[in-house]
C-alpha cells in the first residue's frame, strides 16, 4: 500500500439528528468526492451516523494539553482576516473528540489559542481538556451539504452479528478431525 | 391467480434475477482482502454484499411461489443445486481479470438496476414491487461510488485507461445478454408482471454510453441484444459453483 493511496482525510460522524458532530477515524482518498464515499463505506454504513464529515489532516491543527504552555498567546488578529475554525476536544475519561464552540481568527495557530481559552475555564475533572483539534470550517466536505452530490441515508434496517455468532474456527477444526477421521478408515 | 405456463415463466425469471445478482456478488467478494486501498476494499465487499442480499430477496420470492420456507429455501437454491441449474447470463460469472474489469462490470450492472429496478416497483406482482423498493434504495450509493471509479480509472492514467478500455471491449457484448428476454417472458410482460426489456436497454444505453466516453473511453458498436436469453457457459458456472458449494458439501447443513 504506497502513496498511491491517497492523502489522509479526518472522519467525522453525527451520531443522531440535533446531536454534536465527533471525530471517527480517519481514511485515505485521492480527492474530497472519494473521501466522503470512503467514509461512509468504513464509519457510515452501518446504523451508526446520520451525516458524516472529512477534512483534510493536512488542515488539522492538533495539540495536546502539554503543548498548550509553549503556545503563543491568542492576542491580536495575526494581520489577516478572519475565518471560523471549528473546535474539537477531548475532555476528561472520554475517548472521541467532541465538538466544541468554534471561533474566529485569522490563523490556525491563533485559532488553537482561543480555543484553549475557552477551555480554560474547566474545572471539573471530566470537563478538562486534554487535547485539542482545530481547522478551518471552510474545509469540511460535509455529506449534509445540499450541494453534496451523495447524501448517505443512514440504513437501520443493515444490522450485523458480532464476530462470536459465527463460530468459524471451532467448526472448521471438526471438519477436518472429520476428514482425517475418514482418511484413516 | 396465475395459471402453470405464466407460473413457470414466472420462476425462470425470478431465478434469473437472482442468479445474476448473487453470482456477481459471489464474483466480487472474491476481492475482499485484495482491493486496491484497505478503504476500497470495505467499500468493495459491502458492494458483493449487497447483490448478494439482492439475489437473496429474489430467492425469497422463488420459494414463495413454490410454497418453501422463505428462510431456509435460499440456501437449498444457492448451495445445493447443480451448475447447470444456474440461470444467470455468463457476463457476470466471467472470471476477474484485473481492478478495473470488475469495478466497469459492476458499474454497468448498476447502471442496468438503476435503469431496470424502478420499473419492477410497477409490477402487479407485489413481492416483486417490494423487492424493487428494498434494492432501488442500496443501488443509488453503488451507482455513485462505481460512477466515481470509472471516471478516475479513464481520465487517470495511461495505463488505468488502457486497463478500462480493454475490460470495456471484454463486458460489452456479453453484457447485452443481460436484455434479452427469456423463453415465455412475453407472457410475463403482457400480465404486467415485469417490464418489457427493450426500452430498459435504451435508456441503459442513453446512460452509460456518453458517461463512458466523458471518461474517456471509445465504446463499441451499439451491443446487439439477443432474442432469447442464453445461460451462462456451463464449464465456467461448474468451476464457479464448486469452488461456492466446497464448505457445504465437505459439511452439508452447518450452522455458521
Amino acid at each position: 500500500m504506497s502513496d498511491s493511496q491517497g492523502p489522509v482525510w479526518q472522519v467525522f460522524e453525527r451520531p443522531a439528528h440535533g446531536h454534536p458532530v465527533r471525530a471517527a477515524g480517519s481514511v485515505h482518498a485521492v480527492d474530497a468526492e472519494t473521501a466522503l464515499q470512503n467514509a461512509w463505506a468504513v464509519y457510515g454504513r452501518r446504523p451508526t451516523a446520520v451525516a458524516l464529515w472529512v477534512v483534510p489532516r493536512s488542515l488539522v491543527l492538533t495539540k495536546s494539553r502539554d503543548e498548550f504552555a509553549s503556545l503563543a498567546p491568542a492576542h491580536g488578529n495575526g494581520g489577516g482576516s478572519e475565518q471560523t475554525y471549528c473546535v474539537f476536544c477531548r475532555c476528561g475519561t472520554k475517548i472521541a473528540y467532541e465538538e466544541s464552540p468554534s471561533v474566529l481568527a485569522a490563523t490556525a495557530e491563533q485559532a488553537l489559542a482561543r480555543a484553549i481559552e475557552q477551555q480554560a475555564g474547566a474545572q471539573q475533572a471530566d470537563d478538562i481538556c486534554h487535547a485539542i483539534w482545530v481547522f478551518p470550517a471552510a474545509a469540511i466536505i460535509s455529506s449534509e451539504s445540499p450541494t453534496a452530490e451523495c447524501s448517505f441515508a443512514p440504513q437501520p434496517y443493515k444490522w450485523f452479528r458480532d464476530h462470536k455468532s459465527f463460530p468459524t474456527g471451532a467448526l472448521m477444526r471438526e471438519i477436518e478431525k472429520e476428514a482425517s477421521k475418514s482418511e484413516h478408515a | 391467480m396465475l395459471d402453470p405456463r405464466h407460473r413457470a415463466a414466472l420462476d425462470s425469471k425470478l431465478l434469473g434475477l437472482a442468479d445474476d445478482e448473487f453470482i456477481l456478488g459471489h464474483r466480487n467478494s472474491e476481492w475482499t482482502g485484495h482491493g486496491p486501498i484497505l478503504e476500497e476494499d470495505i467499500a468493495f465487499a459491502n458492494l458483493a454484499l449487497d447483490e448478494l442480499g439482492h439475489g437473496i430477496l429474489w430467492y425469497r420470492i422463488v420459494a414463495h411461489l413454490r410454497g418453501e420456507d422463505p428462510e431456509t429455501y435460499p440456501d437449498k437454491l444457492v448451495y445445493e443445486r447443480a451448475a447447470g441449474e444456474f440461470q444467470n447470463v455468463d457476463v457476470v460469472a466471467l472470471p476477474h481479470a484485473d481492478w478495473a474489469f470488475s469495478m466497469l462490470r459492476q458499474f454497468l450492472f448498476d447502471a442496468y438496476e438503476s435503469v431496470h429496478v424502478p420499473t419492477l416497483l410497477a409490477s402487479n406482482y407485489r413481492p416483486i414491487a417490494e423487492a424493487a423498493t428494498k434494492i432501488k434504495q442500496e443501488e443509488v450509493y453503488h451507482l455513485y461510488h462505481t460512477r466515481a471509479w470509472v471516471q478516475r480509472l479513464g481520465l487517470g492514467t495511461d495505463e488505468s485507461r488502457r486497463r478500462l478500455q480493454t475490460a470495456l471491449a471484454q463486458l460489452w457484448a456479453p453484457f447485452q445478454q443481460l436484455f434479452a428476454p427469456g423463453a415465455d417472458e412475453s407472457l410475463l410482460v403482457d400480465a404486467g408482471i415485469t417490464p418489457d426489456l427493450r426500452p430498459v436497454h435504451g435508456k441503459w444505453c442513453d446512460a452509460v454510453v456518453p458517461f463512458l466516453e466523458s471518461s474517456g473511453l471509445v465504446v463499441p458498436d451499439a451491443g446487439i441484444v439477443p432474442d432469447v436469453r442464453r445461460p451462462a457457459n456451463l464449464e465456467r458456472m461448474t468451476a464457479l459453483i464448486g469452488e461456492l458449494q466446497e464448505v457445504s458439501r465437505i459439511a452439508p447443513g452447518a450452522v455458521w
